[in-house]
């Protein structure tokens, strides 16, 4: 199955990636034989079978509503990224 | 006669009121400094697992109930994949195509028309966080993140500014009267967008629309609708093409302004969570969640007014809060005078935290005229001070009211010994002057004399002299 351009241009917006433009050629018979793979799989009759939710055969895994009471420290968790007066930094979303 | 009319469609999001997040334990209420309420599971680190909150599914399908939806068996949780900084995951954990409430309506009545607006489904989702913009730049803070929401979409049946008010004003009414929310708009815990097109009046057919977002108050909804329509009507008139679009209402131009979101920007790409595994409601559960709510407001104020005699304006400024009318009802069952609980719950300004049997035991103490009118006040609030026993407290505050004749005909013998210039006036007429003679009486009992006994005292003996 073919994947032209347009599509993985789309594709490559939608994940914000930079693809640079000699990996192109690669990348696209790479995705196409996935689409392959999964046109395969399409083929299979699975009328009257619903569709899967989750694989692991659980239900309602669910918590009450009781706060934590030890907090984790800010300073540890902002540590992974840059921060100023308590906020993550950010580029400069608004004018 | 007007040549066009408006279909609009609400997407109303309301904030639930659960202790914690949706996915994990980090307090669920605003306020606190920035990233100070959150934690790797909300800020979307690797290696975290989300957990779903039980009250969240509860409260969603309270308030479905509540709209008269379809509470679903069989319901999942789907990523939204979207890239802004506000939403540290880069997904939002929604529903797509198992919501858990469908199919429901309202019921809205403006200038007497009566009108029902369908309510096409309702999800639960997480809130994202909030973006604080400075000189230098921007800052994310994460303490909404994973608040969470219902999402509440109607169907396209609204047709003017005025039925879409009153159709939020009854969903607030009914969401606020289940108990899940608070639905305060100014402080963002119920926000709108509106979703309108416009068509010639009698065509049937739905045309391109257009998505007014952040909208924060009932009057600038009204606004925007009426802003937005005159648009629609202006550019389909000179010839031109709607385009499906996002934009934003300037109050102070009263005028909608497009968004400019990229084109192709909507590809959200949903799939089920991996995560988060199904939710299945079973009757049994249906019917627990329905047995929560007790009634309708309207009901409620009826049963104030008719059955207990509460006057009419009693009755509103209890079913105003809630909370209060579920307290006041259950403490008027155990009351013999429950227009006498009424006033004496409204008179206090946080009485939501003093227990039912309490407001009971004050207000059937006043009955039987066993402490004053004045002396409630005081035992509430020795009571949120102590917590201790309302008749301990009675006791130790020296609160009971003399019951005691022999002591009162004493204590009113010596008052009026002792105030001749009172009791010559009284005799020669004026009728105030047993007031300074009953004041008397208060001081020297310590307010615990019964004010209508001592009067009739007073009065007979006066009579006498």
């Amino acid at each position: 199955m073919e994947l032209d351009a347009k599509t993985l241009e789309t594709l490559a917006w939608l994940s914000r990636l930079d693809i640079p433009a000699d990996e192109e050629a690669a990348l696209s018979s790479s995705i196409a034989e996935m689409l392959t793979f999964f046109r395969q799989l399409s083929a299979l009759d699975t009328e009257g079978v619903p569709p899967t939710a989750h694989i692991a055969p659980l239900e309602n895994v669910l918590r009450e509503d009781e706060p934590f009471s030890e907090r984790l420290d800010r300073d540890l968790l902002l540590s992974g990224t840059e921060s100023e007066d308590g906020l993550i930094t950010l580029p400069k979303v608004i004018g | 006669m007007a040549k066009y009319e408006s279909v609009i469609g609400l997407e109303v999001h309301i904030e639930l009121r659960t202790k914690t997040k949706i996915f994990c334990d980090c307090p669920a209420d605003h306020g606190g400094d920035p990233n100070t309420r959150c934690c790797p599971v909300c800020m979307g680190m690797p290696g975290t697992l989300p957990v779903l909150n039980r009250q969240v599914v509860e409260y969603a399908a309270r308030a479905g109930m509540m709209l008269n939806c379809e509470i679903a068996h069989f319901s999942k949780m789907d990523r939204k994949n979207y890239f802004y900084p506000d939403l540290p995951k880069a997904y939002q954990i929604s529903q797509l195509d198992h919501p858990l409430c469908e199919h429901g309506y309202i019921d809205i009545n403006v200038n007497g028309e009566e009108k029902r607006i369908g309510i096409t489904r309702i999800h639960i989702e997480e809130d994202a966080g909030k973006l604080v913009h400075t000189e230098s730049g921007s800052g994310a803070d994460c303490n909404r993140c994973g608040v969470p929401l219902i999402e509440i979409v109607s169907e396209p049946d609204i047709r003017t500014a005025a039925q879409a008010k009153a159709y939020l004003e009854r969903l607030r009414e009914l969401v606020r009267w289940c108990g899940v929310s608070d639905c305060q708009m100014e402080a963002g815990s119920m926000r709108c967008d509106v979703n309108l097109s416009i068509r010639p009046v009698g065509d049937t057919n739905l045309y391109t629309r257009t998505e007014i977002k952040n909208l924060n108050s009932l009057k600038h909804i009204a606004a925007a609708i009426d802003a937005e329509k005159a648009r629609q009507i202006d550019e389909t008139e000179a010839g031109r093409e709607l385009v499906q679009e996002t934009r934003r209402y300037d109050p102070e131009k009263d005028k909608t302004y497009s968004m400019r979101v990229k084109e192709n920007a909507n590809d959200y790409r949903y799939f089920p969570d991996p995560d988060l595994v199904p939710i299945i409601l079973t009757d049994d559960d249906h019917a627990r969640i329905r047995a929560e709510i007790i009634d309708l407001p309207e009901e409620r104020l009826a049963k104030y007014i008719n059955d207990l005699k509460l006057p009419e304006s009693t009755a509103k400024s209890l079913c105003e809060e809630p909370k209060l009318a579920n307290l006041y009802s259950a403490a008027a069952e155990q009351v013999q005078q429950p227009k006498l609980l009424a006033n004496l719950m409204l008179a206090d300004t946080d009485a939501v935290n003093i227990p039912a049997a309490v407001w009971a035991e004050l207000t059937n103490l006043c009955a039987a005229n066993k402490i004053n009118r004045s002396a409630p006040a005081k035992l509430i609030e020795a009571y949120r001070e102590s917590g201790r026993e309302i008749a301990v407290l009675v006791r130790e505050l020296g609160l009971e009211q003399v019951q005691d004749t022999g002591l009162l005909n004493s204590v009113a013998d010596e008052v009026i010994a002792a105030n001749p210039k009172a009791v010559a006036d009284y005799k020669a007429g004026k009728e105030a002057a047993i007031k300074a003679l009953m004041g008397q009486i208060m001081k020297r009992t310590k307010g615990a004399a019964n004010p209508q006994e001592a009067t009739a005292l007073l009065k007979e003996k006066l009579a006498k002299m």
